[in-house]
């Protein structure tokens, strides 16, 4: 297990490093002045020159490679031009709000995906399988922007169950006392339940949004990786030796199909945590997808090239805990195949 | 006979694995979570107290932009020049006439921290006294040395727009001597009516050097990192709390001056990033102002019970940009064709949904010193079509670009290459990425182009300089005429009315002439607002004054 951990962990570095040069890279072939977009149309040609010395971008790109790479050893990030302030402090105060959506969103769509999928392929062929195939079809066609302003205008504008697009807590509600940044959280650590029943209104329409489309991943993989062991030969085996259909279903079958379903799992959580512009924007979360868009707008390059990092991190953080997690449900990936 | 799936010996290990997964996948969100303990949540306290004035209206409302950072001199959005608005306050204040329930200003002055403010007989030389015993809200005096700092902040900091507009009033950093406690003087290198308008806008409010100096650093001595997030006001309110992704709560600053001016005991600007989300919200009555809503929006907000839509005519100047040194575009018979081509009524009906003045030239209508003798802009294409023919420019094709994240300029495009191929000119429209735009823009190097500009203190000269002037950081054209230029510094050297009228409008005719650019609508200054608010205020750079704003 520990060669195997340590296998992907030097992949995992392999590709970080990948990824560094990579968006370091395209930040530089990207149009736009890092310079010029500090100081404005209003700054004469010394200024812009002036400044781009300070920053090091009239230096040759490997100098500047190599000046970015310590800075990001330092924990440097380098400075957002819209604000001034460090582009790691920008986007880690923003990463908590992207995690608490990405983690209500994900709950809602294995709430919903997980079973109905297992429901499909229970009963393939059958009204309910027609029934959830159309669930998946609708969600994973309709798209997030179209599927929040109908739970706006429905549920917030008509039905006033829930409160307006204003971010993580209604207009004049106090954020509870921070101690992980996740509101709900905060909320029961503090005992301010006030604060966790707002936080979960408020987070509900967008992570409904967020949630019912990936549902529909989460459905159809299930489904299909169910449907692949339905004449698998354990099943067969397990069906001659007379053992409950139920225990051949939720035990046998699903153990062996989750490593697809944890493969999409992985996708989706990913998918909620890097991927939420559109909904951040349209509830005006203020997570980190809501910051990149506005840093396009504002040719904040610095502040994109943080984001595309970060981003990219988690999803190589992702990948290489759903690696563990099939090494330690599936033997023969852990140990290289010499247990087969 | 028992099935071996029931064997514990095959379970638990899986199970064990199964947990000790889970525990992994847990124990890294919940690291992820705390390493950001520090950095999430709000910046500030979020629950704002009452202030003083707890019988006085508290106010929510939503702007186009968020609040980027509190320095007055180095706010980026609209939204953080109106709130740093209200966190400083100018020696002297522009003066409004009161329309409905709008303020709109006028040219006149009054004195604001200032309690005298005087000319010399030549104009050049203001000496004003400050009022007695000014403070800024952490106690600290207000005097004559901090007026002077802010000033030489604003010259010599990472500012730009205030090093532009000192130039244009011949200030430079040694223009400002503090001569005693409370007594400054500030001497122009020419006498200007700009000065008056310059010295009441918000950049030039006072900031407290002794809070700079305590806050910074060698490499920072004007504490520019410190004033990014925090503030000490000398204006009417002062920072109850402030998260940037969120929300800004100002309370009454305790410190000011005049109590009895400050209207509310709350105000707070919520940051809702999408302009339709932002109407519903007005709609429900979550909050009592917006502002930066699409135009078709706003004309169905006139008929909603309680709501009322505030428009009034602006100078800000949308146009077609032209690169003046490339042909056929060198040639001015060539851009005016393309100005006799231009439906101007159809941009304002159609595109502004009426919210807008079709336009009258480079100095607009409602601009002082407007001649309506330079030339109208109307739609000929008989006269197109004839200068064409003329400049021997037939049948050509040239590319049309704008800022993609613009909905109004992409469908001017539309009308405008519609428009020109009437004349035989065949249009490519190029949406450009905002940073892609920016940069060319700059690089001048785009054919045609959609931009829109606002000049501060509504002055002719100051229009037509960044817009047309040689050289200016704003004159994307890569126009210059030397005699023009020449004009345009008498303009803003000039103070007898009458003569400034006349040198500016032979400046306009020159430029209509020449059409280095051609104006295409000024939209107009609009907000909607629940009934019962009022003192929406215009200040002489088109931004909401917070200080004036209330409601019943």
């Amino acid at each position: 297990m520990v060669r195997y951990l340590l296998r992907r962990l030097a992949i995992s570095a392999i590709t970080v490093v990948g990824l560094v040069l990579v968006v370091f890279l395209v930040v530089r072939i990207l149009p736009g002045d890092a310079a010029a977009a500090r100081l404005g149309p209003e700054a004469t040609q010394d200024d812009i020159d002036a400044l781009r010395t300070r920053m090091g971008l009239d230096q040759p790109i490997w100098v500047q490679l190599g000046d970015y790479l310590a800075g990001l050893v330092r924990g440097d990030m380098g400075t957002a031009i819209s604000t001034g302030r460090p582009v790691a402090d920008e986007l880690l105060s923003r990463l908590p709000a992207t995690i608490e959506l990405a983690a209500g969103g994900l709950l809602i769509a294995l709430l919903l995906g997980f079973p109905l999928g297992m429901l499909a392929a229970s009963r393939r062929g059958r009204t309910s399988d027609a029934a959830a195939r159309l669930f998946a079809v609708l969600g994973s066609s309709m798209a997030p922007l179209w599927l929040g302003l109908l739970l706006i205008y429905g549920l917030y504008s008509l039905a006033g169950l829930f409160p307006g697009p204003v971010g993580r807590l209604p207009i004049g509600t106090p954020p509870p006392t921070s101690i992980t940044g996740l509101f709900v959280l905060d909320g029961l650590l503090t005992g301010n339940l006030d604060v966790v029943w707002q936080s979960m209104r408020a987070l509900a329409l967008p992570a409904l949004t967020l949630g019912l489309g990936a549902s529909a991943a989460v459905l159809k993989m299930v489904r299909s990786a169910m449907i692949a062991t339905e004449d698998a030969g354990f099943t067969r085996t397990a069906r001659a030796y007379g053992v409950p259909a139920s225990q051949v279903l939720w035990r046998d079958r699903l153990r062996n199909a989750m490593l697809q379903v944890l493969t999409a799992i992985g996708l989706v959580i990913g998918f909620l945590l890097g991927g939420n512009v559109i909904v951040e924007r349209l509830f005006s979360w203020p997570g980190m997808g809501r910051i990149a868009y506005d840093a396009l707008g504002s040719n904040d390059l610095e502040l994109l090239q943080g984001y595309a990092l970060i981003v990219g991190v988690i999803y190589i953080a992702l990948n290489f805990v759903v690696d563990l997690v099939y090494g330690v449900i599936d033997p023969r990936i852990r140990l290289g195949g010499r247990a087969a | 006979m028992k099935s071996p799936h029931r064997s514990r010996s095959h379970r638990s290990p899986f199970r064990r694995r199964i947990a000790a997964s889970i525990a992994l996948v847990g124990l890294g969100a919940v690291t992820i979570a705390g390493c950001n303990a520090d950095a999430g949540g709000n910046a500030g306290d979020g629950d704002a107290g009452a202030g003083d004035g707890a019988d006085k209206p508290t106010l929510v409302i939503s702007l186009d932009s968020a609040v980027d950072i509190l320095d007055p001199q180095q706010w980026r959005t609209p939204g953080a020049m109106v709130t740093t608005g209200s966190l400083v306050e100018q020696l002297i204040e522009q003066t409004y006439e009161t329309e409905g329930i709008a303020n709109l200003g006028t040219t006149e002055m009054e004195n604001a921290l200032a309690e005298s403010y005087t000319y010399s007989e030549d104009g050049t030389t203001i000496t004003a006294v400050l009022r007695e015993g000014l403070t800024f809200t952490d106690g600290t005096p207000l005097t004559a040395a901090d007026v002077v700092w802010s000033y030489q902040r604003g010259l010599e900091g990472n500012t730009t727009y205030t090093k532009v507009l000192y130039a244009m009033v011949g200030l430079t950093s040694e223009s400002f001597t503090a001569v005693d406690e409370r007594t400054v003087e500030i001497r122009a290198e020419f006498a200007s009516p700009l000065l008056d308008k310059m010295l009441a806008m918000q950049p030039f409010g006072i900031l407290s050097q002794a809070t700079a100096e305590a806050n910074g650093t060698p490499e920072d001595p004007f504490a520019e990192d410190w004033y990014r997030q925090n503030d000490n006001s000398s204006g009417p309110y002062t920072v109850a709390s402030f998260d940037p992704t969120t929300s800004i709560v100002l309370e009454p600053n305790p410190a000011y001056y005049d109590q009895d001016k400050i209207a509310n005991s709350r105000i707070t600007i919520q940051f809702v990033s999408d302009p339709s989300q932002r109407a519903l919200l007005l709609q429900s009555g979550e909050i009592d102002l917006a502002g930066g809503l699409p135009l078709d929006q706003v004309a169905q907000l006139e008929d909603v019970e309680g709501l009322e839509v505030v428009s009034e005519a602006s100078n800000r100047l949308e146009y077609l940009g032209i690169n003046t040194t490339q042909a056929p575009f060198d040639d001015p018979r060539v851009r005016q064709a393309i100005a006799l081509a231009l439906p101007y009524q159809t941009f304002v009906d159609e595109i502004m949904y009426g919210y807008a003045n079709a336009s009258t030239g480079l100095v607009p209508e409602q601009m002082e010193t407007h001649s309506a003798d330079a030339g109208a802009f109307e739609e000929d294409l008989d006269a197109a079509r004839a200068l064409l023919s003329e400049a021997g420019v037939l049948d050509f094709t040239t590319t049309l670009s704008f800022k993609q994240s613009s909905a109004v300029e992409s469908r001017a495009a539309v009308y405008i290459q519609s428009a020109l191929a009437e004349i035989g000119i065949t249009v490519e429209i190029n949406a450009l990425p905002d940073a892609e735009f920016t940069q060319r823009t700059s690089a001048r190097d785009l054919e045609l182009y959609l931009n829109n500009f606002l000049g501060w203190g509504a002055d002719p000269f100051y229009q037509m300089k960044s817009l047309v002037g040689t050289g200016s950081g704003t004159n994307f054209n890569n126009y210059g005429n030397a005699d023009l230029d020449a004009l345009i510094q008498t303009g803003f050297e000039t103070q007898d009315a009458a003569e400034r009228d006349a040198i500016s409008a032979e400046a306009q005719r020159i430029i209509f002439d020449e059409m280095p650019l051609i104006p295409l609508w000024n939209p107009d200054w609009t907000y909607v607002v629940r009934d019962g608010v009022s003192g929406l205020t215009k200040d002489n750079t088109e931004q909401l004054r917070l200080q004036y704003l209330t409601k019943e």
